[in-house]
């Protein structure tokens, strides 16, 4: 085991709540540091969501009237997929460097190892969205940076990396593996990008709090289910 | 694995008796509907398959559950071979369901939360197959299958609940001011006995063709093994 | 209730959806049968391999 992170891992494990915190905090510093240091995840998703985003810009008659309706399933059709790879890598460097199995000999509970991967995911999710905002601000001269907005953000991308995560390290020890996450992922992700578009759409266009929460009761609940469901399967996909 | 089981016989045909019944009871028996006319007709068969598709696909949840819990191969057997039937099953309901739609509301296609459900619902089963078929290590085949059926059917009552949502806020323009209702008509009492005896004929056609595919599952494993054991042999 | 007109003439769009609906499962379970013929000639094959292997 040569990654220092890991031994960190090894040697503090003790069975308490502490040591699980400890580890998952210990997987996502492995993580980003990782990122940091080669920055080819966030450099890809970022590459990709503008490229998506200028896409759609040739794609559709944007004019001023038809742009605040569509902007928030511009947005969210971006995230979705950007989210992909991300995804994907993230769940591909582990499975390629062997990282995993250090990971799992460590006598700490894998569920440390799903909300490790699950938050490192969220972050890098969050960072790309974080950067688009602005991005797409700029390109269509509309204001983004309403709360409520960024709630909705904040709600979907939590849902998407909790079941992405989980379906994504299904998908990589697959022989399809990059086809594949896409396809197990976005039928089971509809309620939760459907209630997000919708939701954000009824920010950006001023609507009454009273039809927004719906949706964000949808989305809530979808995060919250889903958690759940993967925190207590995420063993099965793991072991060995 | 012998010879086909008697019983399994005399259930398969039972159900096609039972099943010749259920279309002469559909096809003539049933008054026709006053408005639709005869395509209605086919609205029996096509919500006893897409109740036939949702029963596969939950129990696929439910084995692939047992299976985690276990660990025993049949339960995979039957996860695999459920899939299949729903898959089947829902096509009908998805397909049947547009040839009723066009000739009442002038479309191939309504956005009616069931409809679109069972389209959504029949795309996470076909990525079922698609996940197993990429796995060649057995038991990891069964896991992630188990896993994905679960997470696959907790999805579907979301999925459903938010179109409903959706189509109450925005109602289609095309279609009754019920976002619910896709073509609703009356059931005279005749209609109510055709109709549930078609749910009860395809609930038969269901487990008979389950336990054919549960055989055919289970063969297929053997023959893998003898061929396995041949090779290495 | 008076109807002032006949029932709509949908019968081409009823046999189309019965010819779906007979059509699918009928396909289906001949691809069962199917998959149980080259089973079983894969069995008679595996037969014959083991019998010369023992």
């Amino acid at each position: 085991m040569t990654d220092p992170i890991e031994q960190k891992i090894w040697l503090r494990a003790d069975g308490s709540l502490k040591a699980h915190l400890r580890a998952i905090a210990a997987i996502v510093w492995k993580d980003l540091a990782a990122e940091f240091r080669s920055r080819e995840l966030i450099g890809a998703m970022l590459v990709f969501a503008a490229l998506v985003i200028l896409i759609f810009n040739f794609a559709l008659e944007l004019d001023i009237s038809t742009r605040e309706t569509v902007t928030s399933g511009i947005l969210w059709v971006t995230f979705a997929f950007a989210g992909t790879l991300g995804l994907n890598r993230s769940m591909a460097i582990e499975k390629d460097r062997g990282c995993l199995d250090g990971l799992l000999l460590a006598p700490v509970d894998r569920s440390a190892i799903f909300f490790g991967k699950a938050i490192g995911n969220l972050f890098f999710m969050l960072l790309v969205e974080a950067i688009i905002l602005p991005m797409y601000s700029v390109l269509y001269n509309v204001n983004l940076f309403q709360p409520g907005l960024i709630l909705v953000i904040l709600l979907g991308s939590i849902g998407y990396t909790a079941v992405g995560t989980l379906l994504a390290a299904m998908a990589v020890q697959a022989r399809t593996r990059d086809m594949l996450l896409p396809i197990l992922l976005f039928p089971v992700l509809i309620p939760l990008l459907l209630a997000a578009v919708k939701a954000s759409n009824g920010f950006l266009q001023g609507f009454e709090i009273v039809e927004i929460m719906p949706w964000v009761n949808v989305m809530i609940a979808y995060d919250v289910i889903f958690i759940a469901v993967a925190f207590m399967v995420f063993d099965f996909v793991v072991e060995e | 694995m012998e010879r086909r089981p008697k019983t399994l016989t005399v259930l398969s045909w039972l159900t096609s008796v039972v099943f010749i019944v259920a279309l002469y009871l559909v096809l003539f028996w049933a008054p026709q509907e006053a408005i639709m006319g005869d395509v209605q007709r086919v609205f029996y068969f096509h919500v006893s398959a897409g109740w036939v598709g949702a029963l596969a696909f939950l129990i696929t949840a439910i084995v692939g559950g047992i299976y985690l819990a276990r660990g025993e191969q049949r339960w995979d057997r039957a996860a695999m071979a459920s899939v299949e039937i729903g898959v089947v099953f829902t096509f009908i309901n998805i397909v049947t369901g547009s040839i009723w739609a066009r000739p009442i509301w002038n479309t191939w296609w309504t956005w009616d939360p069931r409809l679109v459900t069972a389209t959504i619902m029949e795309l996470i089963y076909i990525a079922y197959i698609m996940l197993r078929q990429g796995i060649e290590d057995p038991d990891r085949r069964a896991r992630f299958g188990a896993v994905y059926g679960i997470v696959g059917f907790i999805s579907v009552p979301l999925t459903f609940l938010s179109i409903r949502i959706f189509r109450t806020i925005h109602p289609v323009v095309v279609g009754s001011t019920d976002p619910t209702a896709q073509g609703a008509f009356d059931m005279t009492a005749n209609m109510r006995t055709a109709f549930f005896f078609s749910l009860f004929t395809f609930t038969l056609i269901y487990i008979t063709l389950l336990w054919h595919r549960l055989r055919l599952q289970h063969k297929m494993e053997m023959i893998e093994e003898r061929k396995l054991r041949a090779l290495s042999a | 209730m008076m109807f002032q007109e006949p029932p709509a003439d949908t019968l081409n769009f009823m046999i189309a959806g019965f010819a779906v609906i007979l059509g699918t499962i009928g396909l289906y379970i001949t691809n069962i049968i199917m998959r149980f013929r080259k089973l079983r000639q894969d069995e008679a094959l595996l037969d014959e391999i083991e019998a010369e292997h023992a």
